[in-house]
């Protein structure tokens, strides 16, 4: 795109003339296509002259693109849109083929219907005098809460349920991690894990699997460097069928106890799987955020799924502590007896 | 449910038909030369070639699998994902399947 009508579009979208908004309609333009990926931007001074802003108005704008990882600076040809990011999701709708047209679809990762407990006996015992009366009720209806603490490897200091193992990742990437944050992952691993990981800006490092679990080693080597978070399938490793061995969990919790990372554990299995019950909860404590995912077991149907996820926000007051807790699925899986 | 001694049932047997459909296919594959070990869970992590051809081809024949790339955070080795709870007999046949794209090439 030539300077002259780049800037003239920029004259006219960056409205507020601070970096926020230039940065903002470079962003509109580059999503719209009228900027494509490769374009060189003017040198800054040009663009500061021609909307009438400082240069340092606009090099903040550009520090800010290049955060959202927009553009690319280098001395040779200076300062270009990025190619396309990465689109969230992408990796998560790569996965199913051709739902609904093979003979026989193996690629969806869920249980066999066919295995699934029948709802209908559980749903008609469901007493209708069980009503939210006060959005100030506890979160988590009490029967429920005494049943996930009872199956809990060690004791929560919360509980919160949540839809599903999906949901759970989602709020725990929202509450904990920042753009350029280091996170820690099995490789290979979930692809929505990484999609949401990638949608937050995380600088994201994935340790190779033996069959118990995530090698050490590297592991070590990937904590030396201060994640934030590190995200575990502790129990059935989803896609390699790993079992997470408790060995394996114990000497991963000795390496993550004198750090300040935050450890997911990520139970999606339950007992669908022969899997052992893995954790790290007993020996890190407030370090730990463990999710335990229903789906496999009781319903993959999203209107019937939940999850328990428990938080215990760490010693540096991470911003879990003020997620809200959610009760989404009163109906399907709490009717008291 | 939680509380239901019948549900708990379900579940175990549900457990045990998902391990026994995971070893009968990882036994099938081995007899078609892909040995790797039985793990657990409701997926396989099968080892070939070229993962876009063999989920092309895979596809021709009325099976759906997922490519291994949507799962690797850096590169590596070409993996299929075959969720095996969903074989419920013809383990061989399958196998056979899955074998037979398991070691086209191509060139890339």
């Amino acid at each position: 795109m030539l300077y002259t009508k780049l800037l003239s579009e920029l004259a006219v979208r960056a409205t507020a003339r601070d970096a926020t908004s230039i940065a903002q309609a470079l962003g509109a333009m580059v999503s719209e296509e009228v900027l494509r990926p490769g374009d060189k931007l003017p040198p800054i001074r040009t663009v500061a002259a021609t909307l009438s802003v400082s240069s340092s108005t606009v090099a903040e704008a550009w520090s800010i693109m290049r955060a959202y990882r927009m553009i690319d600076t280098d001395r040779r040809r200076g300062t270009t849109i990025r190619a396309k990011p990465r689109s969230a999701r992408k990796r998560y709708w790569r996965v199913p083929t051709a739902p609904g047209t093979l003979r026989l679809d193996l690629s969806t990762g869920t249980p066999d219907p066919l295995l699934l407990p029948p709802i209908e006996p559980i749903l008609a015992r469901i007493q209708s005098t069980l009503e939210v009366t006060s959005y100030l009720d506890p979160p988590v209806l009490s029967p429920l809460e005494t049943e996930l603490r009872a199956r809990w490897p060690y004791e929560p200091e919360a509980i919160a349920v949540l839809d599903g193992a999906n949901d759970c990742l989602d709020r725990v990437i929202a509450a904990t991690i920042k753009l350029g944050d280091l996170v820690v992952v099995e490789d290979p691993t979930y692809p929505l894990l990484l999609d949401l990981l990638e949608l937050a800006g995380a600088d994201i490092i994935g340790v190779p699997l033996d069959d118990e679990g995530p090698i050490l080693q590297p592991l070590a080597l990937a904590l030396a460097q201060k994640p934030v978070a590190m995200f575990l399938q502790t129990g059935t490793q989803n896609p390699t069928g790993v079992a997470f061995s408790q060995r394996r969990a114990d000497a991963i919790a000795a390496l993550v106890a004198p750090t300040k990372t935050l450890l997911i554990e990520d139970e999606h299995a339950g007992a669908s799987s022969a899997s052992d019950v893995v954790s790290t909860g007993t020996i890190l404590g407030p370090q730990v955020v463990r999710i335990h995912s229903f789906s496999k077991t009781l319903r993959a149907r999203p209107s019937y799924r939940s999850a328990g996820w428990t938080r215990r926000p760490d010693t540096r007051n991470q911003p879990t502590a003020t997620t809200r807790t959610w009760l989404d699925e009163p109906t399907a899986s709490t009717s008291p007896s | 449910m939680l509380q239901s001694p019948e549900v708990d049932d379900q579940i175990t047997r549900a457990a045990e038909a998902y391990q026994y459909r995971r070893e009968g296919l990882t036994t099938a594959l081995a007899s078609h030369g892909i040995v790797m070990p039985t793990g657990v869970g409701l997926n396989l992590w099968v080892p070939v070639v070229r993962e876009d051809l063999a989920t092309i081809g895979l596809a021709a024949a009325g099976i759906g699998v997922a490519p291994g790339e949507p799962f690797r955070v850096s590169a590596g080795d070409d993996h299929l994902r075959v969720t095996s709870a969903h074989v419920r007999d013809h383990f061989d046949a399958v196998a056979e399947a899955i074998a037979g794209v398991a070691t086209i090439a191509g060139t890339r």
